[in-house]
């Protein structure tokens, strides 16, 4: 079904064709999700968000991009909106372990992420890799995140997040800069 | 040197190839229930103590403010003197 009739369709509450879009854009969003968040139940609690939120404010989506695009950029803002909501409770918890020092070296917490999608030899390093992702500033995050694991082309990034192509570019290169800087202080740590 | 950049790209490109995970094959009937309770919920108890505590403190506060407006019994006398003298004065001039 073409955009269009499935926007239409969507205004009109037909739950079939709500079914079918949550079917089809579930992996897209979930995967989204899963990468930003770093956390199986939080990517599912934030992927029941999304849709949700795509059913109940269908009525806003002036259709000047893709559908997924919009969806997309819902899946973004609910999982940097939970990230935020995590920290500020970290910030009040009374036993926080100090882990990182202020020259911003690879914080070396308890617990890795292994994404489940990533092939079999790949997963410790994926892990550090997230790791890694983890401490870079939202933006970069989610650009390299989105290129990455939904392999999507700096013109759908920008679209997403309301940027130019240009500017992804510029997140892009900055993200793997850092990356390299903290993976590079993480070998020197441990692979040494 | 060399073996610190080979494994820094080898981490960089360890996510090649990454799948898409499979979903919850639930989501859609959670969804579902959580929107139909959304639409059966009432106004929720919390919102309507905070909106009766507004409405009392407001209450409370214009009265607090008539009570200051007004004026007190011996002011009120005293305006009521300082009129009586002014009509005097005024019935003096006349005659």
């Amino acid at each position: 079904m073409k955009d269009k009739e499935v926007i239409l369709q969507l205004k009109a509450r037909n739950h079939k064709t709500f079914e079918e879009l949550v079917r089809e854009l579930q992996p897209k969003v979930f995967n989204t999700c899963l990468g930003l968040l770093q956390n199986e139940q939080d990517a599912q609690d934030a992927t029941q968000e999304v849709f949700i939120s795509v059913f109940q404010s269908i009525h806003t989506f002036k259709g000047d991009s893709k559908l997924s695009t919009w969806i997309y950029r819902i899946a973004v803002t609910k999982s940097l909106e939970l990230i935020r909501m995590k920290k500020r409770k970290k910030r009040f918890a009374f036993l926080q372990p100090f882990l990182k020092n202020e020259d911003g070296e690879f914080k070396s917490e308890v617990s890795y992420f292994y994404h489940p999608g990533v092939q079999l030899e790949e997963k410790e390093r994926a892990a550090i890799l997230f790791k890694a992702i983890d401490q870079l500033p939202a933006n970069q995050k989610t650009a390299f995140l989105l290129h990455k694991t939904e392999d999507l082309p700096y013109s759908e990034i920008a679209q997403i997040m309301n940027v130019s192509v240009s500017a992804i570019e510029s997140l892009m290169v900055r993200a793997k800069q850092n990356l390299r800087r903290l993976l590079a202080s993480y070998y020197e740590k441990n692979e040494k | 040197m060399e073996q610190k950049e080979q494994w820094i790209n080898e981490a960089l490109n360890s996510l090649n190839g990454i799948k898409r995970p499979e979903g919850n094959p639930y989501l859609h009937t959670r969804i579902m229930e959580r929107l139909n309770s959304a639409k059966r919920q009432t106004v929720p108890a919390r919102m309507i103590w905070i909106t009766t505590c507004l409405l009392l403190c407001i209450s409370i506060l214009n009265i607090f403010t008539i009570h200051m407006l007004l004026p007190k019994k011996e002011q009120k006398n005293e305006l009521y003197q300082l009129s009586s003298e002014l009509i005097h004065k005024n019935s003096f001039n006349y005659n």
